[in-house]
């Protein structure tokens, strides 16, 4: 083999190498942000139902009822002893009238959470959104 | 008497040295070892892959029937960490256990055990009222059972990665509100 003919096949070896590798990379950090992604949805879901247990004072007449700010752990199982790659999710809670011109908009609210958190430098957001009515509100609470 | 050197001839074959053959077997055994560890670890990422996206899928499917069927109880009738019992739909027995040696959540419900989750290392619930307190997204305790309305459940289920101790987890977590009141 010639000197050309060697360098030649190394470099071929090398991209090949870190061709291998950077796919192992990629495929374990959206491994990592599917994680990411279901803790999120499994605490938007979680603040949804509890969004369901609140009563039409509770939503527009008292302020600060809901909280607009909270955080959640990204281990649920064990929150108070987290493990090395922990971190918290900030969520935001908006609530908002859902219409403008309508004549049933007073009685219509929109409701809006939304978490963030950062997977590694990026920041990622996800959010649900569900409206709240004054008649149409679940009864089976109260 | 004439003698002849049998070995070494200027017109011979050209052959390996000993030193050069010494190189080569280094230098496969080199490339036999890192292809060895790679697709070792390559078949071990693909496992715990196959194993979390398995165990996510069934994860999943048992909180959405346990959700359903929660969310519709009449009633709460029985609370213990690993159990649950209600009262269904239909007013019949409905209960769901946890069992820490099977590692199995199952579902009881007119005399028919189904294993609802495997693979299950911890499984706990925990019972709320409907009342939630003001600035936060937490529910007061009940004082009794017939005020619990909102259930939370979180579990653990882990695998082996091909017999070792290295295990692929799923974390499972929610809360269900009762709505047939």
């Amino acid at each position: 083999m010639t000197l050309v003919e060697v360098i030649v096949g190394v470099g071929v070896l090398a991209i090949m190498t870190l061709s291998l590798y950077a796919g192992f990379a990629y495929a374990f950090a959206e491994i990592r942000l599917m994680q990411e992604n279901a803790r999120a949805t499994q605490i938007l879901t979680e603040r949804m139902e509890l969004v369901r247990l609140l009563n039409w004072d509770q939503v527009v007449n008292l302020p600060g009822y809901i909280p607009t700010n909270f955080t959640a752990p990204f281990y649920a199982d064990n929150p108070t002893s987290p493990g090395a790659n922990a971190f918290l999710y900030t969520g935001t809670v908006l609530v908002t009238n859902a219409l403008g011109a309508e004549t049933y908009a007073k009685d219509l609210r929109m409701i809006q959470i939304q978490v963030s958190w950062l997977s590694g430098t990026v920041l990622r957001q996800r959010q649900m959104t569900t409206f709240v009515s004054q008649y149409g509100m679940q009864k089976y609470v109260y | 008497m004439e003698c002849r050197n049998t070995f070494i001839s200027p017109g011979g074959r050209a052959a390996f040295t000993l030193v050069e053959l010494l190189v080569a077997t280094a230098l496969s055994l080199v490339v036999a070892t890192a292809i060895a560890m790679l697709t070792y670890f390559t078949s071990r990422s693909f496992v715990a892959m196959t194993h979390y996206t398995d165990m996510n899928q069934l994860s999943r499917l048992a909180l959405d029937k346990m959700s359903r069927e929660i969310r519709q109880a009449r009633q709460l009738t029985a609370y213990a960490t690993n159990s649950l019992s209600f009262l269904d739909l239909d007013g019949n027995p409905l209960r769901f256990t946890y069992d820490s040696t099977e590692r199995t959540l199952a579902r009881v419900s007119g005399g028919e055990t189904t294993t609802c989750l495997t693979d299950c290392d911890a499984l706990q619930f925990w019972i709320y009222q409907h009342t939630v307190k003001s600035n936060t997204f937490d529910c007061y305790t009940p004082g009794c059972l017939t005020n619990a309305r909102v259930i939370q459940v979180t579990w653990k289920c882990s695998r082996l990665i091909l017999g070792l101790e290295a295990t692929t987890e799923n974390v499972e977590s929610a809360q269900i509100a009762l709505r047939n009141h």
